[in-house]
């Protein structure tokens, strides 16, 4: 029967609406909020680099253990004073991390402390591709990257209450992504344009990497840790920012950093940084690339 | 055959370049969406199911068979997860076809010519498995082998379906 065949090829059953504009975009948060690249060499490599690149702090359900002090006494008290020095011999280096912030999230294991001390010795491999100034200033990030983070726990403790919601992502093997970092083109009002966003250390597709950060009434600015304001904020400055999400257990909301302000998703902190944290994705690829070796380490917060 | 662009942007994104994956989705994602509707026939699940196709493919993007076309691979994953969508309500309402008639009460009737109306309803009464079978092969332009392929079926199956999915047709339309 001809006229079935015509009648089928012609009427295709379309939707009655297009994908949504932001479906490629969705996708790959929720891929970007996952540990692992597909390839499993990566994985490995991935997880070896992230043990001293930190993935973003998880939700320190128990981050109110480390925070006794409050308001700028906390900030002046636990803000980052990290010494990181570095020793080369032979492509071999050896960097010294003094008083970084541990990562709140480990503050149920035993012996955690607010603050560690580590020597970890790599083996530069392709010297074009990494130096020992980029991994001494990587850790430097890291630490303040994890300073940010316990801040963040510290003014907003209830967001970070999320043992539930987080054990439910780790099974799916997610960790709490939430927390981004890019470059202010521009200040206005309560909104924050914020240029060559990357969130978990990858940056957003090309067409996508400029958001604007609505800042809610609560939302907390800060400057080497200290208090702020938005009008602190200069274009070009780097900013790390944290946002809560209160998506159901297990479903992220994907459109929490396209849509800043929609319901569930609200930005919770923005931090004028001191380091250039484009460095943690040069760090990265260049591990991926095999630029480096980790020789050793007895870094605390290293493993799991 | 897919071409070695394809073949670059698939390397590229095993080394974890998400823009590389962005250009492979944007290439396929209208396709998979359309299709898992023609399933689901709800556009928001197939919306859902899309997504998730690509999820699922950027993880196992190790057990691509090259071989094969990308896009008969994700078809296949979509495939599955539709179905399998599909199952699962018509398990949890228990009753298939009350579930099937509140999918499809969700969505306006067109305003097109009654033998479109027809032809769509009659669609809508199909197996899934039927619809799939329909919408790879008028509407994705997929051959039978590559039908056998997404479904995961001999393509001796597929051809059957499509038999008994045209003789539906023919019955409701008559």
């Amino acid at each position: 029967m001809t006229d079935l065949d015509h009648l089928l090829k012609t009427q295709h059953h379309k939707p009655l609406r297009p994908l949504s504009t932001n479906f490629t975009n969705n996708v790959l948060y929720q891929i970007t909020a996952r540990t692992s690249p597909p390839n499993r060499w990566a994985i490995i490599k991935e997880r070896i680099i992230m043990k001293f690149i930190r993935k973003p702090a998880l939700i320190g359900f128990s981050a109110l253990a480390l925070i006794t002090a409050s308001g700028t006494a906390y900030a002046a008290l636990n803000w980052f004073d990290t010494s990181v020095q570095t020793t080369s011999k032979d492509n071999i280096i050896m960097v010294t991390n003094k008083d970084c912030p541990s990562r709140i999230s480990n503050s149920l294991l035993p012996g955690w402390k607010p603050k560690s001390n580590s020597e970890t010795e790599y083996k530069i491999v392709k010297p074009e591709l990494i130096t020992p100034d980029d991994i001494k200033n990587s850790h430097l990030v890291y630490c303040e990257r994890q300073a940010i983070d316990a801040l963040s726990a510290h003014y907003f403790p209830a967001a970070y209450d999320f043992a539930s919601y987080n054990n439910t992502m780790e099974k799916d093997g997610m960790y709490q992504p939430f927390s981004n970092y890019g470059t202010v083109e521009s200040v206005s009002g309560s909104a924050v344009t914020v240029k060559d966003v990357h969130i978990n250390n990858s940056p957003f597709p090309a067409d996508h990497q400029t958001v604007t950060i609505q800042a809610q009434p609560e939302t907390r600015v800060v400057d080497r840790g200290q208090p702020a304001t938005l009008k602190d904020l200069k274009s070009g400055d780097q900013v790390y920012f944290t946002f809560q999400d209160t998506a159901p257990s297990g479903k992220l909301d994907k459109l929490a950093l396209d849509t800043p302000g929609k319901p569930g998703s609200k930005v919770l902190l923005i931090a004028k940084t001191q380091y250039d944290y484009r460095l943690m994705d040069k760090f990265m690829t260049a591990g991926i690339n095999n630029a480096y070796e980790l020789v050793k380490t007895n870094d605390p917060n290293a493993g799991g | 055959m897919h071409n070695t662009d394809e073949a670059e942007l698939i390397a590229q994104t095993k080394q974890g370049d998400h823009a590389a994956y962005a250009e492979l989705i944007n290439r396929y994602k209208n396709a998979l969406y359309h299709h898992c509707f023609a399933i689901t026939r709800d556009e928001d699940v197939a919306e859902d199911i899309a997504q998730d196709t690509f999820i699922t493919a950027y993880y196992k993007l190790t057990l691509y068979n090259p071989q094969y076309r990308l896009s008969t691979w994700l078809f296949r994953i979509a495939t599955n997860k539709a179905l399998n969508h599909f199952k699962k309500t018509a398990q949890e309402s228990r009753a298939s076809d009350e579930a099937i008639e509140s999918v499809v009460s969700t969505q306006p009737l067109p305003h097109q010519q009654a033998e479109h109306t027809e032809l769509r309803q009659a669609i809508t009464q199909l197996k899934p498995e039927y619809r799939a079978v329909i919408s790879l092969y008028y509407w994705q332009g997929l051959k039978y082998s590559d039908i056998a392929q997404a479904m995961g079926a001999p393509e001796g199956s597929i051809k059957v379906w499509m038999k008994r999915a045209k003789e539906q047709l023919r019955k409701e339309l008559s």
